[in-house]
Parts: C-alpha cells; structure tokens; sequence
C-alpha cells in the first residue's frame, strides 16, 4: 500500500520509474517481471485514487492498472480492478470498453498458460478452479 | 544544439538516475559500435525542418551493455537521444511513461503544458522512413492528448527524425 503523503508528481515519477524497470525485466527473461508490474499496477491505482475517470491521466492510469495486472499474471486482481472501474459514475462508455477488453484479455493470457486445460475445460473454469484454490487453505480437494 | 546525455535528469526531473546513467550507457554503446565519440554530429529533421546537433556522453566502455542485447541497446540509446532531441530542440518534459500497449511510450508536456504522446524507435543502420511512417500510425492512436509525435533515430549516421500532428 503506497502512503497516501505521496503527491501526484511524486506518483508520476514513480510510475514511469516502475514501467521502464518491469519492462527491462520483462525482456531479460526475468522472473521479477512479473511482481515488477505488479507494482505497477499499485501506483496505477494509486494515481486513480486521486484523479476521476473523466481526467486524461485518471483514465490512462485506470487503463494502465488493469493492464499492469494482466502482464503480472494475476487474474484475480485484473478482474476486479475492472469491474470497480467499470462501475465509476464518471466513467465514459470507450473508457468502459476499453477496460473490458483489457480484462478479457487475461483469458488470453489463461489460454496460453494453459492451453491444453483451457481446450478441454475453458479458461472459466480454469479461472474457477484456481480462484478456489487461493481461497481454501489447504491445497485439496477442490469442489 | 548541444544534447548531453549525462544530464538528461536535469531536462526531464521525473527520470530516475538509474534510468538516465542506463540510457547514457546505451547510447554510449550503441554510438560507439559505429566509431561515433562524445561531441558526435547528429543530423536532425524536427518537423521536416533540418538541423545538427552535438551528441555528448561520459562513458566509453559501458560494461553493463554487454549483457544487453543488439536490438535493446539500438531502442534505449534512441529513448535517449529522442528524450534529449525533444527537450532540448522543442522544450517538452516528461510527464509519465506509458505502458505497453497505450499507442506510445511517453506522455510529455510542451511549453504550453499540452500534452504529447510521443512514440521512440531506433534503427541501427539504414533508412527511417518506413520505420518513421510504422510509429506515426501506431501514435495516431494514443488517446487523452493533445498532439501526437513519432521520432526515429538511426544510430550509424547518427540522425533524428521527429514528426508531430500524427
């Protein structure tokens, strides 16, 4: 959780900063990559916690916090930063479009994670499946 | 115009020390596999409107390049060059980076606080002209803004060639 004394400019900076390390990583083959842009998509959502959707820099940062979460390979989060964004009053209807589009892509990213399960099962289950595990403590059995 | 590379923090104040020394190694790298020294002309085209620069940089040895490979170092020494180009010849700053995907890799502000998108790309010998028009379409399609701008630089001449109004 970013501390909420940090200004918008400070957020600026840490965002480019953030972007610019999870893509080298990203291109190294690293696998920090993926927590990189997980804290990208923290100042992301940092940033629209202080600008409204209908702000150049809010919707940018609202696009880039789900898009941040699908990179970093986690659904869960992508899935509901969207829909929260989508239920913004002063979201406009391309900006709602565009953040669907950008969460369906995780089913993407599930598909090529997974192919094989996602041909036979379908990425909803797969999601189902592995939102079930996070929630239970213990690894089985999963109903 | 003078473009020194050590000092792109002082043009752009949101770019992190780490970043600038690691774009002044690129570029260091990248210019220095073509036999290009600091205080290298670089030929710019800003708009159409033709111009020379001097390129200056500290690090002649960048060890850390070696790591990197061919095609990264030619994409972050045109970040930095273009970055350089932009704030020197036309007086835009950094406001934030875009992530992949958003039709651009920056967001800048002009003298008059408007906002630019403006996409890099690097080209390590060769024409520009096919890469310029691939990076002007893909910028076309940069939303919230409020002018729109490609810049290609290609390393072995060296030159810069920025287009805006995309």
């Amino acid at each position: 959780m970013l501390s909420d004394s940090l200004t918008l400019d400070q957020l600026f900076a840490l965002v480019t900063d953030a972007i610019l390390r999870a893509d080298t990583l990203a291109d190294l083959g690293s696998a920090s990559a993926q927590a990189a842009y997980l804290d990208v998509s923290g100042i992301e959502e940092a940033i629209t916690q202080r600008l409204p959707a209908d702000h150049p820099d809010g919707a940018l940062a609202r696009r880039g916090a789900v898009r941040a979460a699908v990179a970093a390979g986690d659904d869960r989060r992508a899935r509901e930063l969207a829909e929260r964004f989508k239920a913004e009053p002063d979201t406009s209807d391309e900006l709602r479009r565009e953040i669907q589009e950008l969460s369906d892509g995780s089913d993407d990213v599930i598909a090529a994670r997974w192919p094989c399960a996602a041909r036979r099962y379908g990425v909803r289950e797969i999601r189902r499946v592995t939102l079930a595990r996070a929630r239970q403590s213990a690894p089985f059995p999963i109903r | 115009m003078r473009l020194d590379l050590t000092s792109l923090d002082r043009l752009h104040p949101r770019l992190s020390l780490w970043q600038v020394i690691a774009y002044e190694q690129h570029a260091a790298s990248g210019l220095g596999r073509h036999g290009h020294r600091p205080g290298a002309e670089l030929a710019t085209s800003l708009d159409a409107t033709p111009g020379q620069a001097s390129l200056h940089w500290s690090q002649s040895t960048p060890s850390g390049s070696r790591q990197l490979d061919r095609h990264r170092i030619t994409e972050e020494a045109a970040e930095a060059i273009s970055l350089a180009v932009v704030g020197v010849g036309l007086g835009w700053t950094i406001h934030r980076r875009m992530q992949r995907g958003e039709c651009g890799d920056w967001i800048l502000h002009d003298r008059d606080e408007r906002r630019v998108a403006l996409e890099v790309s690097g080209v390590d010998r060769g024409p520009c002209a096919q890469r310029l028009r691939d990076k002007t379409a893909q910028v076309s399609g940069a939303s919230g803004v409020d002018e729109r701008a490609a810049c290609v630089v290609e390393l072995a001449s060296p030159r810069a060639e920025l287009v805006s109004g995309c």
